[in-house]
């Protein structure tokens, strides 16, 4: 449905240049751990985090849509990995993650990443 | 009665031009604040006189417009109309050595004051402006409210259309990518771009909602960001 700042809302994620930036760093940052979870040898974690780099790699999405539909993937992985000798791994990414949602300030990114990491503690208690 | 209506009918063709006059002043503002400054008056009077000379050309020299010429009706809007198109062309366009076009006629010389009117619109809004967007945006954080501030506004106007948001975006997409303005100025030009869809009034309103929003929610983010943070590189 159309809002009444869809218009406004598309242009700008589109548009910004700043955010690609922050957004391009970010998936720089994470690669390296990234990849050393997709060729790990712990299939639950490989195969959550694998779309993860399919959705970097996508030409057509704006930096901030990227940027949601891997917090969407994050959020639906943390817990999995409790167990997975690939832990730093992850939590290397959810810092990165932090410092995202840090720096941009968006409400969307804070709740979101806060959300994911907030489950570490228990994690860690484990 | 009847003659003292007849004779002030050369009144309604100059009102017909001074509504396209306002109208275009209008569209050019879009407020009515402040609209009301010297150029603007003398702008919508050329078109009210301009009107009235044309109506007075077809009566004193019984010009003959057809059939809608014998109505007074008829002879009112011809003259208000054919008057403000009159005023709205050129004889010829002249290219001078550097591609640059200039039109010759009435229209440069209507052009002469709506851009003075303008240009002093500007500059007696501004002047006022100023002083209250220094303090109304003093202190936000640009990052996000240069996203949030238009979507709290736009979700409460329903007058914006398509095109006008993307225009809104594009114009607070300048300032997010320019890498070499201080964030204080740029909230300051962020305010002055949304204060063009908004008036002053709005756009305060929303600024202090906004900052409601950010003591209580993304300040406390923003500590729980910093703790989880200072967690995971103990461990990490």
């Amino acid at each position: 449905m159309e809002t009444r700042y869809g218009a406004f809302l598309e242009s700008y994620n589109k548009g910004n240049v700043y955010m690609d930036k922050i957004v391009q760093g970010f998936f720089d940052k994470i690669s390296y751990d990234l990849n050393i979870i997709i060729n790990g040898n712990d299939p639950l974690l490989t195969g959550k985090f694998s779309p993860i780099e399919t959705i970097i790699k996508e030409p057509y999405r704006s930096s901030y849509d990227k940027m949601i539909a891997v917090v969407n993937v994050l959020d639906d992985v943390t817990i999995s990995m409790t167990e997975s000798e690939y832990k730093k791994n992850v939590m290397n990414i959810i810092y990165s993650l932090l410092d995202v949602a840090k720096t941009t300030e968006d409400s969307f990114l804070m709740d979101k990443a806060l959300k994911i990491a907030s489950q570490i503690p228990q994690i860690l208690g484990s | 009665m009847c003659n003292l209506l007849n004779s002030f009918l050369w009144i309604w063709p100059g009102l017909i031009g001074l509504a396209v006059g306002l109208a275009e002043l209008l569209n050019r503002y879009k407020s009515f604040e402040k609209l009301f400054n010297w150029y603007s008056w003398i702008y919508m009077i050329i078109n009210f006189l301009a009107s009235v000379l044309v109506y007075f050309i077809f009566t004193i020299y019984n010009i003959k417009l057809g059939e809608i010429g014998t109505q007074k009706l008829g002879l009112i809007l011809v003259s208000g109309i054919s008057a403000m198109g009159f005023l709205r062309s050129s004889f010829f366009n002249y290219k001078t050595s550097n591609d640059k076009v200039i039109e010759v006629g009435p229209a440069a010389f209507l052009n002469i004051f709506l851009t003075a009117a303008q240009r002093q619109f500007d500059q007696t809004l501004s002047e006022q402006n100023l002083n209250k967007l220094e303090k109304t945006m003093e202190g936000l954080n640009f990052v996000s409210a240069s996203k949030d501030l238009p979507i709290i506004i736009l979700s409460s106007m329903r007058v914006l259309t398509t095109e006008e948001q993307k225009d809104l975006s594009d114009e607070i997409l300048r300032l997010v990518n320019d890498t070499n303005t201080t964030n204080d100025v740029k909230n300051i030009a962020l305010g002055v771009i949304l204060l063009k869809y908004t008036g002053m009034h709005l756009l305060e309103k929303a600024v202090q909602i906004l900052r409601n929003i950010y003591k209580k929610e993304v300040h406390k983010s923003l500590e729980r960001i910093n703790e989880i943070q200072q967690q995971i590189s103990k461990i990490v």
